[in-house]
């Protein structure tokens, strides 16, 4: 425990520059793959592993940057999903506003899970994050709704909206855009004063309150960012398929999260980026089956919460030596 | 007035099936301090131990005793393996069971397929006055009462006291000789292998498939968090209540809102109750 305080006491805003060279270079590299690559398949291949990238990182900022585990991410993600194909295929919205409009809706559902679960130990808050996504799932595969032209949508068939109007080249480089972009942004709240609030909250909350944060205002904050992203992540997701259907509110998308989050070192919002940018594009360059990729999934998360079940959090910028003799302690 | 006697006498006996994994749950949260998100997977063990039993020509209630067997050592298996060295990181102990549940739907899925199956009734059904019942709920409502009867006893025999001090204060049970670690994995065996056996005994009411874990892992955390984390007769209570409500809103509503009525006493009880309901797990 002491190990863990000392190797990740919060730093000041200031000690180090908000992107590192280094931070930024990985921020921009699936941009330039998406630039590199000509063929087609692999270009679709990069547009969603950009996505579920964009995903993982959100869950980062609050898992790891903030300390609250939620095992019900798919629910910002999934909300992002719904209500980007609702604005696009029903009010006509273009792509850039739904999934605008998806961002906004992933940061309230997520800022109600935050705020419900607020004054919550870590486990109950899993716990609860968990049945949130769950019930939202269940209602999604319940609902049906007419549409314009007269049709049932909704239930397990999901919700129609618009296929976004790009070409594989296009959709893999404007996600790859958007990418850099939102990681950078994470990186920065990660680094702001803010993320400095999160980072005390997540480890000491008594501590932080009598240090004058407030400290469900910042569980709330961090919930409502990271939701955002993921429903920024969600619209775009929806898009690719035109469609959002149940399955992106599942335990699966959630666990998915927890895999990549786990693999990539919790709270550097890089590494768990790059874990699920790579984790989605060899998967699905494999073409996998979906009980194979989640028999991956459960093992990963598996692996790593046996072996760094603190998290690993504390321990990035040690060497590897000291990693591994923190693990063994 | 015939359908509400039918709904109260099948809540009660459904509510009494799930008590057994609730209290499995209830106890290792208690004595082991650990969420066990794998709960479900041990039911559904149960459950395909049950098809296997109806498809040898069997009644379902005949697969409860081996699927109980195969519960405790592969739940004492688990605790060994997955959750002993972890057990100080309650969250992580529960995401590696969350884990584990995943692959064991997996596994399930490798040895019967993704079909959904269902357990057919062997026995014929019985007719109390207006009320249907069938035979092997009964039997599997009376052996789970039996089962708990047997436990309340056990809780008040000398080892029994051991496992509640264990429960009360690790260090301290630790320092008057008993042997803790032990009594946690036997406790997470046994609860496993309840769960499994509840997962046969209501198989018959239930499509059985590789994901069908995970409502009766949401209801047993419904019933835990509302009798209170350890607390036997909270949960037994507990879970005749959710039992009875969820089959009255599957009965009155649709038997899909019946799931979301027990995530909605999750989150509501989670809410109101903060900490409190998932007991000392974390402190």
């Amino acid at each position: 425990m002491s190990n863990r305080s000392l190797a990740a006491a919060p730093r000041s805003a200031k000690e180090r520059p908000l992107v590192t060279p280094r931070q930024a270079a990985w921020c921009f590299a699936p941009l330039i793959l998406a630039f590199v690559v000509q063929d087609r398949f692999t270009l679709a291949v990069l547009a969603l592993a950009g996505v579920q990238a964009f995903f993982v990182a959100s869950w980062d900022l609050l898992g790891g940057v903030s300390g609250q585990v939620s095992l019900g991410h798919a629910l910002p993600f999934g909300t992002g999903a719904y209500a980007a194909m609702l604005l696009s295929g029903w009010s006509r919205w273009p792509p850039a506003a739904a999934v605008a409009g998806g961002a906004l809706a992933g940061a309230a559902a997520a800022a109600l899970q935050g705020r419900l679960g607020a004054h919550l130990s870590r486990l109950s808050l899993a716990l609860l994050t968990l049945a949130t996504a769950e019930a939202a799932r269940e209602l999604s595969g319940m609902l049906e709704l007419t549409s314009q032209e007269g049709t049932l949508v909704g239930g397990e068939g999901g919700v129609p909206g618009v296929l976004f109007p790009w070409n594989e080249a296009t959709a893999a480089r404007i996600i790859a855009a958007a990418l850099a972009v939102g990681l950078i942004a994470l990186l920065r709240v990660a680094r702001s004063n803010l993320g400095l609030a999160m980072r005390t909250v997540r480890e000491d909350d008594r501590g932080a309150a009598a240090s004058g944060i407030n400290v469900v205002r910042v569980r709330v904050a961090a919930f409502a960012l990271a939701g955002g992203v993921a429903g920024l992540a969600g619209g775009f997701a929806a898009g690719l398929v035109g469609r959002a259907t149940p399955s992106m509110l599942s335990l699966e998308a959630s666990l998915f999260v927890l895999a990549a989050a786990g693999v990539g070192g919790l709270g550097t919002v890089i590494g768990p980026a790059t874990a699920g940018y790579a984790l989605t594009a060899v998967l699905q360059w494999l073409d996998l089956s979906g009980p194979v990729r989640l028999t991956i999934y459960a093992v990963l998360v598996i692996a790593v919460g046996l072996a760094a079940p603190e998290g690993v959090i504390s321990i990035r910028g040690l060497g590897r030596w000291d990693r591994w003799r923190i693990r063994r302690a | 007035m015939e359908a509400a006697l039918q709904v109260l006498v099948s809540g009660l006996l459904t509510g009494m099936g799930y008590a057994l994994a609730a209290i499995g749950m209830t106890l290792i949260l208690g004595i082991g301090r650990v969420l066990n998100l794998a709960h479900g997977g041990f039911f559904a063990l149960g459950a395909y131990a049950a098809f296997q039993t109806t498809v040898w020509g069997l009644p379902a209630v005949v697969g409860a005793a081996p699927a109980a067997a195969a519960g405790v050592v592969l739940g004492a298996a688990v605790e060994r393996a997955a959750v002993r060295p972890i057990r100080t990181y309650p969250l992580a102990a529960a995401i590696v069971l969350l884990g584990v549940a995943i692959l064991a739907e997996e596994g399930f899925r490798l040895v019967w397929g993704s079909t959904y199956r269902s357990v057919p009734l062997r026995l014929p059904p019985l007719l109390i006055g207006q009320v249907v019942v069938s035979t092997e709920q009964i039997g599997g409502a009376a052996i789970a009462a039996v089962a708990l009867g047997a436990l309340a006893l056990f809780l008040r025999s000398r080892p029994g006291l051991a496992l509640r001090a264990a429960a009360a204060d690790p260090e301290i049970a630790t320092l008057s000789g008993i042997d803790v670690g032990r009594l946690q994995t036997a406790t997470f065996g046994v609860a496993c292998g309840m769960a499994a056996g509840a997962g046969a005994f209501l198989s018959p009411l239930l499509t059985v498939s590789p994901t069908m874990g995970r409502v009766p892992l949401i209801i047993s955390i419904a019933m835990v968090v509302l009798g209170g984390a350890g607390r036997v007769w909270g949960t037994l209570i507990a879970s005749l209540v959710i039992g009875l409500l969820s089959t009255a809103v599957a009965f009155y509503f649709a038997a899909a809102w019946s799931y979301i009525f027990t995530l909605l006493v999750i989150i509501g009880i989670l809410v109101w109750r903060r900490d409190g309901a998932l007991g000392r797990a974390e402190r």
